[in-house]
């Protein structure tokens, strides 16, 4: 079951695990939540483009996967924001 | 309730109510002459059942329908049921009863059959003016609601079928822009009179009882469909972060999604405490901005009415951003924190589209971030007063989708007839010269599909005799960045504001030569704060750009031919292209260079590796 563009749930050695589709590196167990399992940096909102400020308070917040270096996600977030959560259950109803 | 419809019949009746609903549009913009109506379509129309639920939404900004919907109610316990006739209309603009803010005038009449009330049909038009501290509806310098102009929780328009000249005439003395605001309200009148013109031949011809059951239907179709349609996605939480910039500091916008089964949640708690300065939301406002999004991203194929509402459950802790208590001002709440609020849902709801394999094909990156309404206001060469309301940043830019880039100035999200209005309307109507409008490259967030692009306009005064105009500037998103992209893409770009005084491009005109460029203006720009009021005068030119959609998926993932085309239309710029997207474009060749492209992409994975391990200790941490 894909979760978004590059990861998807998986069963693994009697559980469910998040991975990347493209590298199918094992992020995390399916109950986790997989940023913070995921390899991440803050960068300057600059590397989205030349129209964004210099002197933005805003970061991008990039996650990656571990094992091939896509990027999974990006959070804009101020300095010392908490990682915003998504989570899916990995037991779709029906 | 009629148990058994004839199908046929019912798919008849259901389609003369939209029917009605688009030619209620089409009489707003026929009969009105204010270019915010008839140019920028900024007005919504729907119909509503006896007990004033909403029946079905109609064309137009789709988040003031609850607003609309809760209007109907109010004047229904307002009035009570003595004090509601047949031939009554009512007319109300109170915030802190229904509306968004004052500017946003609602019409509503009650539909009687054979002397019963069997329906409710209502509209809004954003009115020219309001008569708040600053001319237009929208006032930065209010810092209470008492500032924000003429509130009305209910009153008769009409009574008994005819029309009250002593309460029109109260209300445009109210106004700056007395002769727009009696267009606008007129046009509303004459939209619900053709609505119950056209109610009552149906009514006439398949009966009452048919009727009100063929509606109760449709209410319980539209709760079945998105009912089922939740049951097949997968529960879960998502969560977004939205920040609001004013002058001093940044408000913030926390929603988190939860869905169970056949229900969501949407949960605002962690927003900012309401301020002192109308950007703050009402409750049925942000109920308006959960429902736009939850129709437009998974409703799109069912009738927009109650039946949407059931399922969703809201919590808008009281007295912050989201929910303002009174006195708390609101009138520029529909371009802040109420338009927030719908890209919010709209983004939670499309990560929740993301974990479905089934729907993924129907998330959306963030669409425009931000909003900018510039209003000049003053005399004209004749001494005639005027308030000009520029509703370009209404060709918005869509967001990017997991199969296609966002649509380039693709309009609003959830807004369905957003649309930029006509340059020279405006310059028909009001003094002012447009130095140009164009889209703006590199605007659009990239990502494996980018993000639209969005524009940029420049403008000076024409025709003034000297006099300087009174510019009032309503925006946000200029500093904080509000487009996110998702799955991997990067946000869109934010909006941007700059006042060039002085300038010669009057010379420059004159001797024919085209002024496109901030380097034909001179002089150092001044970045505007995102709320205030200004002089201009016709030496000075206003620079505006609006806020870009998100992207979708790494950009290193998008086919560099694309990029190609994208540098080819101006919409990516050769640089951008190099560093975000790792495309190297060859133009001597006339095209990519696809091995250095391939390296340079290999080139930056390989950096995030090293910059991951780098952080990999802080990162165990959190």
């Amino acid at each position: 079951m894909r979760i978004a563009e590059a990861l998807e749930i998986v069963p693994h050695e009697n559980a469910r695990v998040i991975r990347c589709t493209r590298c199918q590196h094992i992020i995390c167990d399916a109950s986790e939540e997989w940023k913070k399992r995921a390899a991440m940096c803050d960068k300057p909102v600059t590397n989205a483009g030349p129209l964004f400020p210099r002197d933005s308070p805003f970061l991008l917040r990039e996650f990656y996967c571990p094992g091939c270096g896509t990027m999974l996600d990006v959070d804009v977030v101020m300095k010392g924001d908490p990682i915003i959560s998504d989570r899916v259950q990995f037991q779709p109803i029906e | 309730m009629i148990d058994n419809i004839d199908p046929i019949t019912f798919e008849i009746v259901r389609h003369k109510l939209w029917q009605i609903i688009d030619e209620m549009g089409i009489t707003l913009k026929r009969v009105s002459g204010s270019p915010s109506t008839t140019e920028a379509n900024d007005f919504m129309v729907g119909l509503f059942t006896a007990n004033g639920e909403i029946l079905i939404s109609g064309v137009g900004v789709t988040w003031h329908i609850v607003c609309a919907s809760t209007a109907c109610k109010h004047i229904l316990k307002f009035f009570g049921k003595e004090g509601i006739k047949q031939g009554d209309i009512f007319l109300l603009n109170d915030p802190y009863v229904a509306a968004f803010h004052q500017s946003d005038v609602y019409i509503v009449t009650p539909i009687y059959h054979e002397g019963k009330r069997v329906a409710w049909t209502a509209n809004f038009t954003h009115v020219n003016d309001i008569g708040g501290v600053d001319a237009g509806g929208m006032c930065p310098r209010a810092t209470e609601v008492f500032h924000e102009g003429l509130r009305i929780p209910g009153l008769k328009i009409a009574e008994a079928g005819i029309f009250r000249s002593d309460v029109m005439q109260s209300l445009l003395n109210m106004t700056r822009d007395p002769g727009m605001v009696a267009l606008d309200l007129r046009s509303q009148i004459a939209a619900n009179n053709v609505a119950n013109a056209r109610l009552q031949e149906i009514f006439d011809k398949y009966g009452e009882e048919t009727i009100i059951s063929i509606m109760e239907t449709i209410i319980g179709h539209s709760e079945a469909f998105l009912r089922a349609r939740l049951r097949r996605l997968p529960d879960g939480n998502w969560s977004t972060v939205q920040y609001l910039d004013t002058a001093d500091r940044f408000h913030k916008i926390a929603l988190s999604l939860t869905k169970r089964s056949d229900n969501l949640l949407f949960d605002f708690s962690g927003s900012s405490p309401q301020v002192e300065q109308g950007i703050n939301c009402t409750y049925w406002g942000t109920m308006g901005s959960v429902f736009a999004a939850v129709a437009a991203l998974i409703c799109y194929k069912t009738t927009w009415n109650a039946g949407i509402l059931k399922p969703i459950q809201l919590t808008a802790p009281e007295g912050t951003i989201v929910n303002c208590r009174h006195p708390a001002p609101v009138s520029m709440s529909t371009i802040m924190a109420g338009h927030l609020c719908v890209l919010a849902a709209g983004f939670v709801i499309s990560k929740m589209l993301g974990a479905s394999d089934t729907f993924r094909d129907d998330l959306m990156a963030v669409w425009r971030g931000g909003s900018i309404s510039v209003k000049p206001s003053g005399k004209g060469a004749g001494g005639r007063n005027y308030i000009a309301t520029i509703m370009h940043p209404t060709a918005g830019s869509g967001g990017a989708r997991s199969f296609a880039d966002g649509v380039d100035t693709g309009g609003l999200f959830a807004y369905l007839i957003s649309s930029a209005p006509n340059i020279e309307t405006l310059e028909l109507n009001y003094p002012l010269l447009h130095l140009f409008r164009r889209q703006a490259r590199d605007s659009g967030g990239p990502g494996k599909y980018r993000g639209g692009m969005s524009g940029e306009y420049g403008f000076k005064l024409h025709d003034t005799a000297g006099r300087k105009a009174c510019i009032t500037l309503s925006s946000m998103g200029n500093y904080a960045v509000q487009a996110h992209g998702i799955c991997g893409g990067y946000p869109g770009a934010g909006g941007r504001v700059k006042l060039f005084r002085n300038t010669t491009v009057e010379a420059l005109l004159m001797a024919g030569q085209a002024v496109d460029s901030a380097t034909h203006f001179a002089g150092r720009p001044k970045d505007m704060p995102p709320q205030t009021t200004f002089e201009m005068t016709d030496r000075d030119v206003l620079f505006v750009r609006w806020a870009a959609g998100g992207g979708y998926g790494d950009p290193l993932d998008r086919d560099p031919g694309l990029v190609w085309n994208d540098i080819q239309t101006g919409a990516v710029s050769g640089p951008a292209a190099k560093r975000t997207y790792g495309v190297f474009a060859n133009k001597r060749l006339g095209g990519i260079d696809a091995a250095r492209t391939e390296k340079m992409r290999k080139g930056i994975k390989a950096m995030r590796m090293t910059e991951m391990r780098r952080e990999g200790q802080k990162n165990e941490n959190r």
